[in-house]
C-alpha cells in the first residue's frame, strides 16, 4: 500500500503500524460489543410489535369493522402505536446500535463510559414500553410523531437519549484521529440536535397555532436531524467498507453534511400550506425545502459514482444490497419531498395518502433498509459468528423489496386520485374513498409482504443469538471468515471479527 | 403573528446558530485540511488488500496501483453475509 495513502497515517495523531490499527478496532468493538448486541435485540422486538400493529391499522382501512369492540385496538390508537414503535423503538434502537460500534471504529479510541450507554439504552425502551401502553389506553399526546405520554414516557427518552449522547460525544472528545470522518459528522450532529428538537417539541403550554407549527418543526426534524443524519452515516461508512475503496468525493460529502445542517431546520412549515401561519414562515420552508436539491444530490452522485460500473458487487453482499436501496430511496423521497412542498403540488397532495407513501418511503425505504444493511453487517462481528442461512436472507430482502413497491405505487396512486376527486366539489366523498379502496389493498398486500419479511429477519436474529451453527454442506457463504483471517486466532479470540 | 411564530423561530435560530459555530469551529481547527486523505479514515489496511471478486481486470489493476497488491484471498462473509 502506498504510504502516503495508508489511514494509518492519514488523520491519525500518531501513525500505526498494520498491528497496532488491527489491535485499535479490536478494542475499539469489544468496548461498544454488550451495547450494540442489546440495541439490536430491541430493535427487532419493536420491529416485530410495530409490524403488526401496522399491518392491522391498514387492513382497518379497508375493512373498518375489523377489531373495534376493544378500543385499544381501534384505528387511531393502532396506527399512533405503529408509527411510534417503528420510528422511536425499531429505527431509533437499530440507529443507537449502529452508532455505539460505528464511533468507536472511526475515532480509534473505545467507548467511554459503555455502562452509561447502556444505562441509556434501558431507560429509552422503559420509555417505549410506557409510551406504547399509554397510547393504547388512550392517553396520547394528540401531536403527530409526539403522542407518548409527555409525563410518563418522554423523560425516559431524555434521559436514555442523553446517556448514549453522553457516552458517544465524550467518545469523540478523546479520539486518537485529528480528523472527524464525515460518518462522526452526521452522528455527532444528530445526538445533538435530536433533544433540541425533542425537548421543544415536548414542551408544554403550546396552544393552537403555535402549537400545530411546533408539531411540524419537530415532526420533520425527527425525520431529518435525527434518522437521517445516522442512516447516511451507515451508508458513508459501509458503501467504502465493503468496496474497499475510498468515497468518490470527499468534498460533496461534507458539502451535503453541512448543507442539511444549514437548511433542513426550517423545512417542517410546509406541512402547513394552508394553514393560518404567517406567510413569510410558510415560503421560507418552501425555499429551504428546495434548497435540500444541494445535499440530496450530494449525497445520491457520491454514493453512485463510488459504486459505478461496481454494482456486481451487490450480488456479493446482502449489506451492499440493502443499503444501496436505502440510499436511493433517500434521492426519491427528498427529491419527492422538494416536489411536494410546493404549494401547487401540496394543495392536491396534502391530506392524501400520497403523504402516507411519502413518509413510508423515507422512514421505511430509506431508513429502514440501511438499519437492515447494517445490522447484517454488524451483528456476526458482534456474536463471533457468520449469518446462518443464505436463504433467509434472500427471503429477507426480495419480501421487503417487493412489499414495498406494492405498498407504495398503489397508495400513491390512490392518494392522487384522492386528491383530485378531493378538489372537486362534484364529487361525494363515499366516491372518493371508493376510487382509493384500490390503493389501500394494495397497501395491506404490501404491509403483509412486508411482515412477512421481518419475521423471516427476526427468526434469522434469533437464530444468531441463540448460536445455531450452519448446516454442513451449504455453501461457503455463511463461514466465520472475516478479513484478517491470515492474522493469528488468539486475535480474534481476544475481540471477535473485525 | 409573532405568537404563532416566536417557538419556531427561536428553536430554528438557536439550530442555525449551532451549526454556523460548529462550522465555524471545525474550519479553525483544521477539519477542512487534507479533505481528500480524510475519505480513507474508515479504512483498514486490509480493506484494500482483499480480492473483490466482482471487479474487473482493470478495477483490479487499479487497486494494485493505489494500494498496492491484494495478498488475501476473498474470504466469504466478509461483506455482511456474502457468497
Amino acid at each position: 500500500m502506498s504510504a502516503t495513502l495508508s489511514p494509518t497515517v492519514v488523520g491519525m495523531a500518531s501513525p500505526t503500524t498494520d498491528m497496532e490499527n488491527l489491535d485499535i478496532r479490536l478494542r475499539a468493538d469489544a468496548s461498544s460489543r454488550q451495547v450494540a448486541i442489546r440495541a439490536f435485540a430491541f430493535a427487532v422486538i419493536w420491529l416485530l410489535i410495530g409490524s403488526v400493529f401496522g399491518l392491522v391499522a391498514s387492513i382497518k382501512l379497508h375493512t373498518p369493522d375489523w377489531l373495534v369492540s376493544n378500543a385499544a385496538m381501534t384505528f387511531g390508537r393502532v396506527r399512533t402505536a405503529h408509527l411510534n414503535a417503528m420510528a422511536y423503538g425499531w429505527a431509533s434502537n437499530a440507529m443507537l446500535g449502529v452508532s455505539v460500534w460505528i464511533i468507536p471504529r472511526l475515532v480509534h479510541t473505545e467507548l467511554r463510559v459503555p455502562k452509561a450507554a447502556e444505562a441509556g439504552l434501558y431507560f429509552w425502551n422503559v420509555g417505549m414500553v410506557l409510551g406504547i401502553i399509554g397510547i393504547l389506553a388512550g392517553y396520547s399526546d394528540g401531536l403527530e410523531w409526539l403522542e407518548m405520554p409527555r409525563y410518563w414516557a418522554d423523560p425516559f427518552f431524555v434521559i436514555g437519549g442523553g446517556l448514549v449522547g453522553l457516552s458517544l460525544l465524550s467518545t469523540i472528545a478523546v479520539r486518537e484521529v485529528d480528523h472527524l470522518y464525515v460518518s462522526v459528522w452526521y452522528i455527532m450532529a444528530a445526538f445533538i440536535w435530536f433533544p433540541i428538537i425533542f425537548v421543544v417539541g415536548n414542551w408544554p403550554g403550546y396552544s393552537g397555532v403555535e402549537s400545530a407549527a411546533v408539531n411540524w418543526f419537530y415532526a420533520h426534524n425527527a425525520l431529518g436531524l435525527w434518522l437521517t443524519p445516522v442512516c447516511l452515516a451507515a451508508a458513508y461508512y459501509f458503501i467504502p467498507k465493503i468496496l474497499g475503496r475510498p468515497i468518490y468525493s470527499y468534498q460533496l460529502s461534507l458539502l451535503g453534511f453541512w448543507t442539511l445542517g444549514f437548511f433542513y431546520s426550517l423545512n417542517g412549515m410546509h406541512h402547513l400550506i394552508g394553514g393560518p401561519l404567517p406567510t413569510w414562515m410558510i415560503t421560507t420552508s418552501i425555499v429551504a425545502s428546495a434548497l435540500m436539491i444541494i445535499p440530496v444530490v450530494a449525497v445520491g452522485v457520491n454514493q453512485h459514482m463510488t459504486l459505478n460500473k461496481r454494482f456486481a458487487a451487490l450480488r456479493y453482499s446482502p449489506t451492499l444490497r440493502f443499503i444501496v436501496f436505502g440510499s436511493v430511496a433517500y434521492s426519491l423521497v427528498s427529491l419527492q419531498g422538494v416536489f411536494m412542498a410546493f404549494r401547487e403540488v401540496n394543495r392536491l397532495t396534502h391530506f392524501t395518502h400520497v403523504t402516507v407513501a411519502h413518509a413510508h418511503l423515507g422512514l421505511y425505504s430509506f431508513v429502514t433498509m440501511i438499519m437492515f444493511g447494517s445490522i447484517y453487517y454488524i451483528l456476526p462481528r458482534l456474536l463471533g459468528r457468520e449469518w446462518i442461512s443464505q436463504r433467509l436472507i434472500t427471503w429477507h430482502f426480495w419480501s421487503v423489496a417487493i412489499g414495498q413497491i406494492v405498498y407504495l405505487v398503489p397508495l400513491t396512486v390512490a392518494g392522487m386520485v384522492q386528491g383530485v376527486a378531493m378538489a372537486d366539489p362534484r364529487t361525494s366523498w363515499e366516491q372518493v374513498v371508493s376510487a382509493m379502496m384500490p390503493g389501500l389493498i394494495g397497501r395491506s398486500i404490501g404491509g403483509t409482504l412486508l411482515t412477512i419479511g421481518h419475521c423471516v429477519f427476526a427468526y434469522h436474529v434469533f437464530l444468531m443469538f441463540r448460536g445455531a451453527k450452519r448446516r454442513q454442506g451449504l455453501p461457503p457463504f455463511h463461514d466465520v471468515a472475516p478479513i484478517v483471517t491470515r492474522r493469528s486466532k488468539a486475535t480474534f479470540a481476544a475481540g471477535g471479527l473485525q | 403573528m409573532l405568537p404563532s411564530s416566536l417557538i419556531v423561530t427561536l428553536a430554528i435560530t438557536i439550530l442555525g446558530l449551532l451549526t454556523v459555530a460548529a462550522f465555524v469551529w471545525a474550519w479553525r481547527l483544521g477539519h477542512f485540511d487534507r479533505i481528500s486523505s480524510q475519505a480513507l479514515l474508515p479504512m483498514d489496511d486490509d480493506d484494500f488488500t482483499v480480492t473483490r471478486p466482482w471487479e474487473t481486470a482493470a478495477q483490479r489493476a487499479q487497486r494494485v496501483e493505489e494500494f498496492g497488491p491484494t495478498h488475501t484471498a476473498a474470504a466469504p462473509g466478509v461483506w455482511g453475509g456474502t457468497e
